[in-house]
């Protein structure tokens, strides 16, 4: 086609080269100031932070994995319970929050903005 | 003996009723991004659709390789009549003929559900070229090889296949600018850095009547009922005849009862007569039908069209 | 006259003001979560407005993307979670400054100057729309490319530690907004044969990663530590708002004027306004060095910026039918349905419509805000419950609301993906702004380009001959050159 010898790996291209340049240029910059190659965060020494921080990860793709099935709102009450625990609430607050927080969602983006959040096991009781 | 009779088959009918009845909210994806005529029309669709169904029907654009990824989401969704496409049929029929390799199959991914309405294109001028009529066109191109574009909706579009006959049959050799939709180039067209602009007629047909721009033919076998001033390539000499329609297809598996019952709905909203004055306006021809009729006219259209491309050598890959 | 006072009456009508009133609270709503949009506050009403006469139905889109503009602002300031692509172009300047416990300056000056802002394009709006919109007609190709590349260039300008690292999350954003096959050869990139990834990777859903899940990943880092939540106390919003005006006038001004003049441009919006309009405003700041900090200048620039780019957007759309931004391409939709044609006709044949349109306008900015102060203390009252309770419940409205862009879970996944890219980047130094700022012009700076070459068949000197697109090409060597140049001059002396 004319004019198309800029095709579409052209720009991509561009972009690549212009990474390398750069990654090259940052690399030689941190060789020189003498930084480590791998340097872990220092939160990870620390066994509160590494639980709460893999709790939240694994929370997350326990979603992506599991909402579907489960549907949105059992899945959703699993990692907010999850997720408030592990972050220092009492039992109370938990289940107060991991049952609330996904009634509003459900409220406010299925009913109000028609969002179709998967029912998933509560297919049978949908409304 | 009689009420027994009855309520039995009532009984075996009701799951076969219940079967067309579609309990979440639909999904209505169109190919390209909102504002647009096919937008347009989906919308119309969807809010009449809505109150038939008892479910809200919403729109969801999904611009992208020309339709494609649009055709990608409803083939793959799945099939319980609550993910359904609005397209017109160029994707389904005439691109697939200009690649060697298609990652879809309209008719082994699609099941047809209605036909809307037919459609063809508008070859537009903006004031780029001065011209005002189709013969002053031609002498314009012939004497400013270097600036005859014109733009389409898109790679494969019918606007597209459209220019590519005109550069063979017409002998104009004008240049393919592809834009994404024709909302982006008709501000270029108007403002005078793109001599022509070839879509669907509802694109141009407010600016043709407000006379910012110019429509000086249409590419079907005989003139648009919204412009009927404006004569067929046909008329002027340059054989051509295409046009194409608008349908509402499902993912393939989609239960029966559900297309049957979605297509009478499709099939009745178009019969109305506000909205027939609406895609009139549009350079939109009502021409309702079901899911049989829809599926043979798209097999029907599949197996026209591949000499038609073959022979404009419209390739693509 | 008797058309303005017609006008009135179709705008100060029960039903109308109510469902003014109705939007402006929905528009809130969807501009303050996270992942949804002010588009997708206008594509939710679209059904709703169906069964309503033009003039609420026009009234309701535009009061809910006021507000919805306006409201990113508010998570984006308290949260460093921008509510909407616009807001996403100095999160970090307002959340520097909640942290040094003036949330509520950034706030009140994010809605008072919103509300300038959006007055001024209104005024622009009604004077001059149909002679902008026959100068915006003028941008072609060749226009949008030398823009675009001006508007790319700003990010490596607002890359204030370290530009090669702002560079390089260019690249990746640039990168990011070329996988799909939404490219001028439709030609699948990047997409491995999966149907997700041939739609492109969709902006949304990677902002609020990175903003807000990498912000959230610090926080649950710190879990161990004392909370201190930012903004300790909220006052009055509305202390100082008159010395920053006097202080500031020149930013007010050129965010209203640039804001106006990128929406009046067809397929330009808020967002690429505010992110022009916070580099003009360092560019052109005495207190350079304080961007980034938590100063409020690039605040008031990019915030009245934004709002004003909203009604700039109306002019092409009013005048020809043309979108100037994704708002007005559903609009014109819209107002085509009720009847009411865009184009030259609808100054004539609908003139009282048009001046109710008008008023609403006016209206919908004044009630922000009403609407804005109560809604920045109901966010105040939020934020005073446990991090334990607010970081997951913001979380899941993250990944819902990522969900809820496509209706697909790769939303979520993207969200997660990009969350721990931006954690990571952020811990080396590399800024995420400019990363965001390529994805949201990668594809212009493409499509233009390449439009342009073939227009101008493979000749580059066409990109310079035409008067807006050569000065807009001389501007974007001098921001380019300027900071060599400068260098130069500095070391003869």
């Amino acid at each position: 086609m004319p004019g198309q010898k800029f095709g579409p790996a052209w720009f991509p291209g561009l972009i690549a080269i212009g990474l390398a340049v750069c990654g090259v240029m940052l690399v030689f910059s941190g060789w020189r100031s003498g930084a480590h190659w791998l340097q872990f965060p220092e939160w990870v020494q620390r066994p509160r932070s590494r639980a709460a921080v893999l709790a939240v990860l694994g929370g997350l793709v326990f979603y992506i994995l599991a909402a579907d099935t489960l549907g949105f709102h059992l899945t959703a009450i699993a990692i907010v319970a999850l997720w408030v625990r592990i972050l220092g609430a009492s039992w109370r607050l938990t289940i107060l929050v991991a049952a609330l927080a996904p009634i509003v969602i459900h409220l406010a983006f299925y009913k109000l903005l028609r969002v179709p959040l998967p029912w998933g096991l509560l297919e049978r009781w949908a409304f | 003996m009689m009420r027994y009779l009855l309520l039995a088959v009532v009984l075996a009918a009701a799951p076969a009723i219940a079967q067309d009845k579609i309990n979440k909210p639909v999904r209505l994806v169109v190919g390209f991004a909102a504002g647009g005529s096919v937008d347009l029309v989906a919308r119309l669709i969807a809010e009449r659709l809505s109150p038939r169904l008892g479910q809200p029907v919403l729109v969801e654009n999904k611009p992208g390789g020309f339709v494609r990824v649009a055709i990608d989401a409803v083939r793959s969704a799945t099939p319980d009549g609550t993910t359904l496409l609005l397209t017109s049929s160029t994707p389904l029929v005439v691109t697939p003929h200009a690649y060697v390799k298609m990652p879809y199959d309209a008719q082994r991914d699609l099941v047809a559900v209605a036909r809307l309405v037919n459609g063809q294109q508008g070859f537009a001028l903006g004031p780029m070229s001065g011209a005002r009529s189709w013969p002053e066109y031609v002498k314009w191109v012939k004497a400013n090889p270097d600036k005859a574009f014109f733009a389409s909706s898109g790679v494969g579009s019918m606007g597209h296949l459209v220019g590519v006959v005109l550069a063979n049959t017409g002998g104009l050799r004008i240049e393919h600018v592809a834009y994404k939709g024709s909302g982006n180039y008709n501000a270029e067209l108007m403002g005078g850095t793109v001599s022509a602009g070839i879509s669907g007629i509802a694109d141009a047909a407010e600016f043709h009547r407000t006379g910012k721009l110019r429509i000086v033919a249409t590419s079907g076998a005989e003139r648009s009922r919204a412009l009927p001033d404006v004569p067929t390539f046909q008329e002027l000499g340059v054989p051509m005849d295409l046009s194409l329609w608008y349908g509402v297809f499902a993912p393939a598996g989609t239960p029966n009862a559900i297309v049957e019952r979605l297509g009478r709905e499709l099939a009745a909203i178009v019969g109305a007569p506000d909205l027939t004055e609406r895609f009139v306006n549009l350079g939109l021809d009502p021409a309702a039908a079901g899911p049989k009729v829809a599926a043979e006219t798209l097999a029907a259209d599949y197996a026209r069209w591949r000499p038609i491309v073959q022979q404009a050598g419209f390739r693509l890959d | 006259m008797g058309v303005l006072s017609q006008a009135f009456a179709l705008v100060f009508d029960w039903y109308v003001l109510w469902v003014i009133l109705a939007s402006a609270v929905f528009g809130l709503f969807v501009g303050a979560v996270p992942g949804l949009t002010a588009t997708m506050a206008t594509a939710l009403l679209v059904p709703v407005t169906f069964f309503m006469p033009p003039v609420p139905a026009v009234a309701a889109i535009v009061t809910a993307t006021a507000m919805a503009i306006f409201a990113g602002d508010i998570p984006s300031c308290l949260l460093r979670m921008p509510g909407t692509p616009a807001s996403a172009a100095y999160t970090d300047e307002a959340y520097a400054m909640t942290k040094k416990g003036y949330g509520e300056v950034a706030l009140g000056a994010s809605l008072v100057f919103s509300m300038i802002g959006g007055l001024f394009g209104t005024a622009v709006l009604i004077v001059a729309a149909p002679a902008l919109a026959e100068v915006a007609l003028k941008f072609s190709s060749f226009e949008y490319f030398w823009l675009v590349l001006l508007g790319l260039m700003s990010a490596i300008f607002l890359a204030h530690a370290d530009p090669l690292k702002g560079i390089v999350s260019l690249l990746i954003g640039l990168l990011v907004a070329s996988v799909g096959l939404d490219n001028p050869a439709g030609f699948p990139r990047f997409t491995f044969g999966n149907a997700e990834l041939a739609g492109g990777l969709t902006l949304i859903p990677i902002m609020i990663g990175m903003f807000a899940v990498s912000e959230i990943l610090r926080n649950v880092a710190a879990i161990d530590r004392p909370w201190e939540m930012a903004q300790a106390k909220i006052g009055n919003i509305f202390r100082g708002m008159w010395t920053l005006t006097k202080r500031y006038p020149a930013p007010i001004l050129r965010g209203s004027v640039l804001g106006t003049a990128i929406g009046a441009l067809p397929g330009a919006g808020a967002d690429i306004a505010a992110w022009m309009s916070y580099a003009v405003s360092k560019k052109f700041s005495k207190e350079r060095e304080k961007f980034g900090t938590g100063h409020v200048e690039g605040i008031i620039e990019a915030g009245a910026s934004n709002n004003s780019a909203l009604a700039g957007a109306w002019i092409p759309a009013l005048v020809f039918g043309i979108p100037g931004d994704s708002i007005t391409a559903i609009v014109i939709g819209v107002l085509y349905i009720k009847g009411l044609n865009p184009g030259p006709t609808i100054f004539m044949n609908n003139a009282p419509a048009i001046y109710a349109i008008f008023l609403v306008f006016i209206l919908a900015n004044l009630l922000m805000i009403p609407l804005g102060i109560a809604a920045i203390k109901g966010a105040k009252q939020m934020l005073r419950a446990p991090r334990a309770v607010l970081l997951p419940v913001i979380l899941l409205f993250c990944v819902v609301g990522s969900f809820a862009i496509n209706n697909t879970i790769f939303g979520v996944v993207l969200m997660l993906g990009f969350g721990l890219v931006a954690y990571l980047m952020e811990e080396n130094g590399f800024p995420v702004a400019p990363a965001i700022l390529g994805m949201v012009l990668g594809a212009m700076l493409e499509e233009n380009f390449i439009s342009s070459m073939i227009k101008a068949e493979g000749n580059p000197v066409a990109f310079v001959t035409r008067p807006i697109a050569g000065g807009l090409a001389l501007a974007t060597f001098i921001i380019l050159l300027w900071p060599l140049g400068a260098r130069l001059l500095r070391g003869k002396q």
